[in-house]
């Protein structure tokens, strides 16, 4: 299957391509222009309970097909590492490129990886829009893998066009850490709908070793779960949006979301797992009408 | 819902408009006028896109204050948290995943509720536990037989 459109598909899906709002009368004109780009989940009806099993079939899918080009450039790097070796005379000119795309395979591989353990989380989650949150993340991975592995041919046949010449820096670029992260930056902004607002933990930092126990680590540590808000939304959310109250009270998110866990925890008289915690998590983020919209943030 | 306008603009004027506009001089009036409904689907009801739900808890908090309906206001957090996490009632089977369920309604509960009942809320989930209810129980308001035990008004 044709690797391009299967992605359209599955990022269509996730509501990370950019369309044109579909229903963006309702919207104020200032929010439609920021938040045109994609993320439609929550314009739609909230299927209570009910997971996005389509969707989730569709990513599997989407990460298998690009398992198997991951799986070609390989084999393909291999074949480029032979003839290297064969013509060893020219000095090991290509011999770093290869060894950098070596790199970049199993780069791609933990990618992948990562997308699959987030449909594994999004089939486990039982609100339908946290499913599709954990669904869009599986989705910027695999926009990262083939962003990366489309580089990867490109940068293959430049590579052998200009023989030992040094490659282009566009190709330079490519080949390091920017299509990745330049990937999760257009996706991060068009999923977002908070255009650049700076992101926020949702599981609190001081944390971090909380959660952990709980299973949030590597790909799936707290840095994962993070979402852009502007500054009056999170000093309205800080602030718990009391009634009375104008000042805000800084923290009350966290606070509140580690009560909450205390007491889910005290009540079932065993650690919470990760799902579990998830799901608190998103319940709290539906009743603060925070977006679902996850985006990688900093550790510290 | 959920994408994040509640929170722009006055939210509190918004509120006030919504509900004069169908009729509730007070959320009070308004949330009675809905029984068990989760707080979600209040906010909802009240603004598809731009009311959220903590927002009505805090506008029925700030209302019992001054009406001096605390306790009566905790009881009905509780009922509108198990409407949401046990439609169908408290579980007849406490396996896994319905152990959770219900914790995350009363962990929600005690979460959302003031500091100054804190103490009688815990004993109130102590007894909940030591003495469950019969599976099926589904608490229809605030003036439920079963929770009134639980937490009778102070005045009583």
């Amino acid at each position: 299957m044709n690797h391009r459109w299967m992605l359209g598909v599955v990022l269509l899906v996730l509501g990370c391509a950019s369309v044109p709002p579909v229903q963006g009368t309702r919207r104020e004109l200032h929010q439609s222009s920021r938040a045109g780009a994609g993320f439609r989940w929550q314009a739609r009806p909230v299927a209570r309970a009910a997971a996005p099993h389509l969707e989730q079939r569709a990513v599997r899918d989407a990460i298998g097909e690009v398992k198997n080009s991951v799986d070609g450039i390989a084999r393909g790097l291999a074949r480029l590492e032979d003839r290297e070796a064969g013509i060893g005379g020219h000095g090991g000119v290509f011999t770093r490129y290869l060894e950098h795309g070596s790199g970049q395979v199993a780069r791609l591989r933990g990618l992948l990886k990562d997308a699959t353990m987030f449909v594994d989380a999004s089939d486990a989650a039982a609100d339908a829009d946290l499913a599709r949150g954990l669904l869009q993340m599986a989705g910027r991975r695999i926009e990262a893998a083939l962003g990366s592995a489309a580089v990867r041919i490109q940068a293959g046949q430049v590579l052998m066009a200009q023989g030992h010449q040094d490659l282009p820096k566009g190709v330079r670029e490519a080949l390091g850490e920017g299509p990745e992260v330049r990937g999760m930056h257009e996706t991060g902004r068009a999923g977002a709908g908070m255009a650049d607002g700076p992101r926020h933990h949702v599981m609190p930092r001081e944390h971090r070793e909380w959660f952990e126990r709980r299973g949030f680590k590597g790909a799936m540590d707290i840095d994962q779960f993070c979402v852009r808000l502007e500054r009056s939304q999170h000093e309205a959310i800080h602030g718990g949006g009391d009634w009375r109250l104008e000042r805000t009270w800084p923290g009350e998110w966290n606070q509140m979301i580690m009560k909450a866990m205390e007491r889910g925890e005290a009540r079932v008289r065993r650690l919470l797992t990760r799902n579990e915690v998830l799901a608190i998590v998103a319940d709290r983020m539906k009743y603060y009408d925070i977006p679902m919209n996850f985006v990688r943030g900093s550790r510290r | 819902m959920t994408d994040g306008r509640s929170w722009n603009g006055n939210w509190k004027v918004r509120i006030h408009e919504r509900l004069e506009a169908r009729g509730f001089k007070s959320l009070t009036a308004f949330a009675e006028a809905h029984p068990s409904m989760p707080f979600v689907e209040l906010a909802e009801e009240l603004g598809k896109d731009d009311v959220a739900g903590v927002q009505v808890l805090r506008g029925l908090l700030a209302e019992a204050e001054q009406r001096k309906q605390v306790t009566r206001f905790v009881r009905d957090v509780l009922v509108r948290h198990l409407a949401e996490s046990l439609p169908d009632g408290w579980p007849a089977k406490m396996d896994r995943s319905n152990r959770f369920l219900v914790a995350k309604a009363i962990a929600f509960w005690s979460t959302d509720t003031p500091d100054t009942h804190q103490e009688r809320i815990d004993r109130a989930r102590a007894a909940l536990r030591a003495n469950p209810p019969p599976p099926g129980w589904r608490p229809l308001g605030p003036d439920d037989e079963l929770l009134l035990t639980l937490l009778p008004d102070e005045e009583a």
